[in-house]
């Protein structure tokens, strides 16, 4: 894999941010613990620095240390079929570290279930652990459309932590600082939507393997300066990559699209499998869900409020066919590779009948193949490479 | 006339068939009343047996019941299905249903999850569900709402009381099973004429095995309820297809039907604690001796709390907990039961 040198600079930027949390009582600074999928932008006027469980765990995974850790929470009584994010962080909490020393304890955690109902589950356990506040977000499932009465809940929701958040955090909610965030998320999100979009360039000067590396910032960062001059720089070096002719993959001779959340701890032995039949993954739909941004600046709570609803674990089949059949097109792929992963439910199930649809629809193939994000004791890699080959093989590489 | 615990259900549903529409569901927060008074019969899905079609839609890691009921779904025809909120895999289930079985009227009723601050919110999507509704069946009027709510009040209480006498005597839990069954099941007039006489005539039994709480959503297979009252006396379950049904909704309106919710405690809503609290207080009420948790292989929801659970009753209550798999091994139920009931004998 040919690594982008940026990808020195998102150490830094993401080692920087850990450490910046773990002195954060130093500076009179909030810690709070934050799901993916949470209107983060709320935060930010307060000051908080916001680490992720999740992007945690993904970098436990991406160490290997994944089954060590959730053998951990096994220990403690939680089932193996449980999420393997939560296992994972569960063990690290337990063991007091992990690859960059443990996450620091939280002040408050902030959690949304529009990725999934497991955050409920795993925030109000880590809640009871640390003994700190857990600041709920319940957005409703969107089958058709964003209801009215769906929105105004999300909205009151959220206009009732800010007097929480101004005793948490010992300052007062600033209207202005607020909105000055928004509009850094929304640059933020339109720049990694234009890095992503590289992805459509013939041949692909980035493969998802780089997204899923370079995601941590628009998960972990959104709404700064920080990751808006990050994705500038690289956005730059994925232009100068296509001025070169520099493709991700040599002799790009098959282009494909990656569905589900990766699998961390296989990254590089995959990207080997694809690399050796000029297979590259040129977009997915787990880093495309930070890819959307409407913000209405005369109404700021709203649009963040539409905004959270309607991310991409939090819609119906229906409306993720249509997502995916736009990624088909705009990114001109010649299959698909659906991972199925035991720890996610909202991801996973209903995959079978997606590939059919996108078969269907689109006429490309689609491989599904089993996995799990972080345990790796769920992954048969010899298995899996063997179909990965041989869809490879069908699909004339 | 039959009997509560008797009657064939399967076939009622089919000979109801010819002159009623019929609307599957899932869950004890669907909101059936409303369905009721729209002059359609909810009836609640408790699947096939064995799986065969549902493992083409539906991974290896999903629940039993997700895939029994698909299964029994593919091979049915309901007029309509209606779906709620609960867990993510019900959630993706609606979907999956959706798309592989023709229906004249399909809804997921997107509940809230944290019940606490969700009520205005519940409000409002009860009432969209109900316009979306009576597009299909025509228009609801108010009091035809009250009457239908009255009407499940009534039988609610019934089956209040029937756990009510569960404190004094045994009264054996696959009977139980089956008037909740009967209760999700039939037109809820019929079945209420049926549990009163039930009541009426129902003998307590003496049973000197140890009381226990049952706790789980709904148990599949019923014989297991069976093995462990051969050790075991169940005085109270914490079930969907169980207590948690018995809630009474105050206020004849859907305000009524939404705070009904606030009272009933799902593991898939917001706040553990306070659910291993009210589980605690209903074992005191029950004067339980132990706690078997009968839990789906692959459900979250019960997984996750299942550890805070044990911790907060094992000083007062021990636990035992059952995983139960597609096909659960019923011998090795068995003898975990009975090691535990001699157990908690001491």
């Amino acid at each position: 894999m040919k690594k982008l040198h940026t990808y020195q600079d998102l150490k830094k930027l993401i080692g920087s941010h850990y450490m910046q949390a773990k002195t954060a009582q130093f500076f009179n600074q909030k810690v709070a613990w934050v799901s993916s999928g949470a209107p983060v932008e709320l935060l930010r006027p307060f000051d908080v620095i916001t680490v992720y469980p999740e992007n945690h765990t993904s970098i436990c995974g991406a160490a290997k240390v994944g089954p060590e850790y959730c053998e951990k929470a096994e220990a403690e009584g939680y089932s193996r079929d449980l999420c393997s994010y939560f296992r994972c962080d569960r063990g690290s909490t337990l063991l007091g570290t992990s690859p960059i020393g443990g996450l620091p304890d939280p002040d408050f955690l902030y959690g949304c279930n529009n990725i999934c109902g497991t955050i409920l589950k795993w925030y109000e356990i880590a809640s009871r652990h640390f003994d700190v506040p857990f600041l709920f977000v319940d957005t409703p499932f969107v089958h058709t459309e964003v209801h009215k009465h769906a929105a105004e809940y999300v909205i009151e929701q959220l206009e009732g932590f800010i007097p929480v958040l101004e005793s948490l955090t010992e300052r007062e909610f600033d209207e202005e600082k607020f909105v000055k965030g928004l509009y850094l998320s929304k640059e933020c999100v339109e720049l990694w939507k234009d890095v992503l979009l590289f992805g459509a360039h013939k041949p692909s000067p980035l493969t998802c393997f780089d997204a899923f590396t370079q995601m941590a910032a628009i998960v972990s960062l959104r709404g700064t300066e920080e990751a808006v001059n990050h994705y500038k720089a690289l956005k730059n070096e994925l232009h100068e990559r296509v001025q070169k002719g520099i493709s991700a993959v040599d002799d790009e001779k098959i282009r494909l699209l990656w569905d589900n959340i990766p699998v961390w701890y296989a990254m590089r032995s995959l990207s080997e499998i694809f690399e050796e039949y000029n297979a590259c993954l040129v977009a997915d739909t787990y880093t495309n869900a930070w890819a959307s941004a409407n913000i209405d600046t005369g109404n700021p709570m709203e649009s963040l409020a539409r905004n959270y609803l309607e991310i991409y674990l939090n819609i119906s089949m229906d409306l993720m066919l249509e997502r995916i059949v736009n990624l088909v097109k705009v990114f001109d792929v010649d299959g698909m590779v659906m991972h199925s992963n035991r720890s996610c439910k909202p991801y996973s199930l209903g995959q079978y009948d997606l590939a059919r649809n996108v078969k269907e629809e689109t006429g490309i193939p689609v491989l599904i193949i089993e996995a799990d994000m972080v345990d790796s004791r769920s992954y048969a890699e010899a298995q899996t490479k063997t179909r990965i080959e041989a869809f490879l093989e069908s699909l004339g590489g | 006339m039959e009997n509560v615990t008797t009657i064939d259900l399967q076939k009622y549903i089919a000979e109801k068939k010819e002159t009623t529409k019929i609307f599957a569901h899932f869950c004890s927060h669907t909101p059936e009343e409303i369905i009721h008074a729209a002059g359609i019969l909810p009836v609640r899905v408790f699947g096939e047996d064995t799986i065969e079609k549902a493992s083409t839609h539906l991974q290896s890691y999903c629940c039993s019941y997700a895939k029994r009921v698909l299964e029994q779904g593919l091979a049915s025809e309901y007029d309509g299905t209606v779906f709620v909120h609960s867990c993510d895999t019900m959630q993706r289930l609606s979907d999956i249903w959706a798309q592989n079985i023709p229906e004249q009227f399909h809804e997921t009723v997107i509940f809230p999850i944290a019940v606490d601050k969700g009520l205005n919110y519940l409000v409002k999507e009860l009432q969209r569900f109900k316009t979306r509704l009576e597009e299909y069946a025509g228009d609801i009027s108010e009091d035809s709402l009250k009457k239908s709510i009255q009407i499940y009040n009534e039988n609610r209480g019934l089956l209040h009381k029937l756990y009510e006498k569960r404190k004094e005597g045994h009264i054996p839990a696959v009977t139980v099973d089956k008037i909740m069954r009967a209760s999700m099941t039939m037109v809820k007039e019929e079945h209420t004429e049926l549990l009163n006489q039930f009541l009426d005539e129902v003998e307590l039994q003496e049973n000197s095995h140890p009381r226990l709480l049952i706790v789980g959503s709904v148990v599949l297979d019923p014989e297991i309820l069976d093995i462990i009252e051969e050790y075991g006396s169940i005085r109270y379950d914490d079930l969907c297809v169980g207590s948690r049904y018995l809630e009474k909704a105050e206020e004849l309106s859907l305000k009524g039907i939404a705070q009904r919710y606030q009272r009933m405690w799902c593991p898939c809503r917001a706040a553990t604690s306070s659910r291993v609290d009210y589980l605690i207080e209903k074992c005191k009420e029950y004067s339980i001796d132990g706690a078997v948790l009968l839990l789906q292989k692959f459900c979250e929801p019960y997984f996750f709390e299942a550890v805070h659970f044990r911790n907060q009753l094992k000083e007062n209550y021990p636990c035992l907990q059952l995983e139960l798999e597609d096909q659960p091994s019923l011998e090795q139920i068995r003898t975990r039961v009975q090691a535990f009931c001699e157990m908690v004998e001491g």
